[in-house]
């Protein structure tokens, strides 16, 4: 009540502004990223299964070893930068309150990430995508956009949930 | 326009979401000034680089310079705010109106 007297009176003397600056508020927000952070999991881990086939590891394949599960790792984390920035900084009451699971769905990537870094298990990180689709999924939805799914053109050829940009 | 002191401020940023969201009106009153100024604080202060602000008081050192923060993970971090005198508090919140939950939006 209180609001709108205020709003009309605003409109006739305009009150002085006060402002809570923000650090670079630059509306840049994107899902696809943490999308592709996953599918890279996905390929470090079939790379890693494929090296687990070798009876014997050179050197070569002992670097190479370590740098798949060092790329998966840091993806893993990237995973969740890039969701927490998106729930952090973009997601506010009127998103929550038309999407309630925003917290827990959030709560489970964290969750299904470390579990993916954790381990070397297809299954997790096919998990780990199901989840983050879904937070793209409602992203855009909440931007305004539909979505569809469709196979990504290169390894680990899973599917992904992209907008439809033409309204 | 103030009268005795106090005066209605429009919000406008989301550092202090979500207890002050973006076009909140909030009403300070200057003679608070006059008080002292402690952690937890809400004031408006005169930033001689972002101009008019509302933050929290996050502390207050032992030279008497007031650190400010905001309410969430956009906000400008103390360090970057840097500290301020008494004399650039203008005022301390004393009520906030916002904007009734029927009429928002998504963004």
């Amino acid at each position: 009540m209180f609001y709108n007297l205020l709003n009309k009176i605003d409109d006739k003397i305009h009150f002085s502004t006060v402002s809570a600056h923000c650090d670079i508020p630059c509306k840049i927000y994107d899902p696809i990223t943490a999308q592709l952070a996953v599918l890279t999991m996905i390929r470090m881990v079939d790379l890693l299964n494929e090296m687990a086939e070798k009876t014997k590891f050179t050197a070569n394949d002992q670097a190479q070893f370590a740098r798949l599960v060092a790329q998966k790792e840091s993806h893993g984390i990237k995973v969740k930068e890039e969701i927490t920035v998106i729930w952090g900084d973009f997601i506010k009451a009127p998103q929550l309150e038309k999407f309630p699971e925003l917290h827990d769905l959030v709560h489970s990537i964290m969750l299904a990430s470390s579990s993916a870094k954790q381990h070397i298990n297809k299954a997790i990180t096919l998990d780990l995508l199901t989840k983050v689709n879904r937070f793209a999924e409602i992203f855009w939805q909440c931007k305004g956009f539909t979505t569809y799914t469709a196979t990504c053109p290169y390894p680990p050829e899973q599917e992904l949930v992209y907008p439809v940009l033409t309204k | 326009m103030s009268f005795f002191g106090l005066k209605i401020w429009k919000v406008t940023g989301h550092s202090m979401f979500p207890r002050i969201p973006q076009h909140s009106y909030v009403l300070a009153s200057f003679w608070y000034n006059f008080k002292k100024i402690k952690p937890n604080h809400t004031v408006l202060i005169n930033h001689p680089k972002y101009g008019m602000l509302v933050k929290n008081v996050a502390i207050v050192d032992k030279n008497n310079l007031i650190w400010c923060k905001g309410e969430n993970a956009s906000s400008i971090s103390v360090e970057q705010l840097g500290p301020v005198s008494k004399q650039q508090v203008i005022g301390r919140v004393l009520k906030v109106f916002i904007k009734p939950k029927s009429a928002s939006t998504i963004a």
